[in-house]
C-alpha cells in the first residue's frame, strides 16, 4: 500500500497531534525518561556535558548541545530503543484501527 | 528595562509555567480519556510536544527548526521561555539566560501549582502551602552582623583505629540537610541536656566542629567513646559494619531526643528517615488479602534472586523490583485467617510511605546455609542513578495498576522524585 508523501505527512501531523493532545507523548517521554536514567545514559550524559561546557570559551548552548546530541543519538541502548520504538508502534497501529 | 515592562514580562513568564505545570498533572495518571488542547507552531502548525512561548507576544513555536529564534529575530521581541524547563532564551546573546529572580519565580510557580494538586490520602487535607521566611526587624539586626559561611560542610575526619566505617556514616550525617538544619539550628543544647552518654550532644559537637573556622580533619573521638559506652557491638577496634553502626546511631539520636516517644515518634530521626513498608499476603484460595503495615528506617535489598543466580538487572531498579516482586510462600508458612486452612499464598512488599530520606542497604553477605564458613561477600556493582522516581515501588502506585481510571491520583511526580 504506498501513499505519497503529502498524505503521510498529513497522516504524521495528525498522529503526531493526537499522540500529544491525548497525553500518551508524555507517557512515552516519562517511560523512556526512567529507563534511560536506569541504565546510567542519563547521568553519563549529564557529566559529559558539564565537562564539555568547563572547558568552552566562550560557553554557548548552541555547541554543546550539537556535539552531545550526536553521542546521545548513537549510546542509546538497543533495547531500549527496541523498546520504545514498538510501544510507539502500537500506538499508531491502534489508531489506525479506530 | 523599564518596570511595567519587565513586570509584563514575568507575569507571561509565571502564567506559562503554571500553565506546563498543570498540564504535566494532568498526563500523569495513566489512562485517562480527557483530551487537553496543545499548541501549535504559528510559523508551521506542527503540534508542539515542546512549546517555546515568546515573552513579549502570543507566538509559540519550534526550537528544533529554529521557528521561534526567527520569529525574535524579526519581531524585535527579546525572550522566549522553554515551557518544559522554564528556562529563558535572550535573542540578542543567543543563548539561555540565568537571573536568581527567574530561578526564584519558577520555583514558587511550580510549587504552588504542585501544592494545589497534592491530596493527602489519610487527613484529606489541603496540602500547606509554602511560605517563604523573611526576616522581622530584630531578625534583620541580628543578621547584619552574622558573618556568612559556606553550607557544604567540608572537613575531613580522621581514621581512629579501623573507624572507617564509623566516619562515613558520620559524614553522610553530616551532609544531611535535615539533621544538618536541626543541630545547627540549636534544637539540642548540650548545656542544657540532662543525659549521660548523648549520642545527641555528640551530634551538636560534630556540626559545631565541622563548621568551626577551623578545617584541618578531625577526629570524632569523644563520638567514638559515647557510642562505645551505650553499644557494646560496636566497641574496640575490629572492623565493624557501617549498616549496623548506622541503625544503632540513628536509635541512639532517637533515644536521647527530647520529645522521643515509641510510638510514633516525631524526633528529628523519625522525621527525616521512618517510613512505612507494607506486606500484602494474598490466600490462593479465598482471595483474601491479609495486610500489615511495619515502621523502617531503611530499605535492606538482595542482590540475588530466589534462584541464587544474579539478576540480569544491577540498579538499583532492579533492586527494588525484586524487592516487590511477588514472592510465593509455601503451604506451611501461611494460614489464612478467612478460611482457615494451610494454603499456598503470595506475599508482596511495597512502600506505603516514603521517608524524606530514603536510605538503602544492599545485602552484600552471603550467609550459606550448608556450612558454618564465614559469610562471603558479595561485590557486584550495583548502578544507582543520580535521581530516582519512587512512585512504582509504592503502595498507592501498585494497587492502582491494572485500574482504568485512576481511582485514586498519586500526587504531583515530583513528589516521587528523589535525588542522590
Amino acid at each position: 500500500m504506498s501513499k505519497s508523501s503529502s498524505e503521510t505527512d498529513e497522516l504524521y501531523t495528525q498522529i503526531h497531534r493526537r499522540m500529544v493532545e491525548s497525553g500518551e507523548w508524555d507517557r512515552f517521554l516519562r517511560l523512556l525518561s526512567s529507563k534511560l536514567s536506569e541504565h546510567g545514559w542519563s547521568d553519563e550524559l549529564c557529566h559529559r556535558a558539564k565537562e564539555r561546557a568547563r572547558v568552552m570559551d566562550p560557553l554557548s548552548f548552541r555547541t554543546v548541545l550539537e556535539e552531545i546530541s550526536s553521542h546521545a543519538q548513537a549510546t542509546v541502548p538497543p533495547p531500549i530503543r527496541r523498546e520504545i520504538t514498538n510501544v510507539i508502534r502500537q500506538y499508531v497501529k491502534d489508531q489506525f484501527e479506530k | 528595562m523599564d518596570t511595567p515592562a519587565r513586570e509584563g514580562l514575568l507575569t507571561k513568564y509565571k502564567t506559562v509555567v503554571a500553565w506546563h505545570a498543570r498540564r504535566i498533572q494532568d498526563t500523569s495518571p495513566p489512562g485517562k480519556r480527557r483530551k487537553l488542547s496543545a499548541p501549535t507552531c504559528d510559523t508551521c502548525d506542527a503540534t508542539l510536544s515542546r512549546p517555546f512561548v515568546c515573552l513579549s507576544c502570543p507566538f509559540a513555536g519550534c526550537w528544533s527548526d529554529e521557528h521561534i529564534t526567527s520569529h525574535l529575530i524579526e519581531a524585535g521581541h527579546s525572550f522566549c521561555v522553554d515551557t518544559r524547563s522554564g528556562s529563558v532564551f535572550c535573542a540578542d546573546c543567543d543563548d539561555f539566560i540565568y537571573h536568581p529572580a527567574i530561578d526564584e519565580l519558577y520555583l514558587s510557580t511550580v510549587v504552588l501549582i504542585e501544592e494545589q494538586r497534592t491530596h493527602f490520602q489519610v487527613a484529606k487535607r489541603a496540602r500547606e502551602h509554602y511560605q517563604v521566611w523573611t526576616p522581622n526587624g530584630e531578625e534583620s539586626a541580628a543578621l547584619k552582623d552574622a558573618t556568612v559561611l559556606p553550607c557544604q560542610g567540608r572537613r575531613g575526619l580522621l581514621n581512629l583505629g579501623q573507624t572507617c566505617f564509623f566516619n562515613v556514616i558520620l559524614q553522610s550525617f553530616i551532609h544531611n540537610p535535615l539533621l544538618r538544619n536541626y543541630f545547627l539550628g540549636d534544637r539540642h543544647n548540650t548545656r542544657l541536656c540532662k543525659h549521660a552518654d548523648c549520642t545527641c550532644c555528640e551530634m551538636d559537637n560534630l556540626f559545631s566542629e565541622i563548621y568551626s573556622s577551623n578545617q584541618s580533619p578531625f577526629g570524632p573521638t569523644s563520638f567514638l567513646a559515647t557510642t562505645w559506652k551505650v553499644s557494646a557491638e560496636v566497641s574496640g577496634y575490629s572492623q565493624q559494619d557501617a549498616h549496623e553502626f548506622f541503625i544503632t546511631a540513628l536509635n541512639q539520636i532517637h533515644g536521647t531526643c527530647r520529645g522521643s516517644t515509641n510510638i510514633s515518634c516525631n524526633c528529628i530521626i523519625h522525621q527525616t528517615f521512618a517510613g512505612q513498608l507494607q506486606s500484602d499476603v494474598t490466600c490462593e484460595r479465598c482471595r483474601n488479602i491479609t495486610s500489615t503495615v511495619d515502621p523502617m528506617l531503611d530499605i535492606s535489598l538482595e542482590l540475588k534472586g530466589m534462584g541464587g543466580e544474579m539478576g540480569g538487572e544491577n540498579s538499583l531498579a532492579g533492586c527494588l523490583r525484586r524487592f516487590t516482586k511477588p514472592e510465593k510462600l509455601g503451604a506451611k508458612e501461611y494460614s489464612c485467617s478467612k478460611c482457615t486452612k494451610a494454603h499456598e499464598a503470595v506475599k508482596r512488599l511495597s512502600i506505603r510511605k516514603l521517608p524524606l530520606v530514603l536510605s538503602f542497604q544492599f545485602k552484600r553477605f552471603e550467609h550459606k546455609t550448608t556450612s558454618k564458613a564465614v559469610p562471603k561477600k558479595i561485590g557486584t556493582p550495583v548502578r544507582f542513578p543520580a535521581s530516582i522516581n519512587m512512585a512504582p515501588y509504592t503502595t498507592l502506585v501498585m494497587n492502582n495498576l491494572g485500574k482504568d481510571e485512576a481511582s485514586s491520583y498519586p500526587g504531583p511526580e515530583t513528589m516521587y522524585e528523589y535525588d542522590l
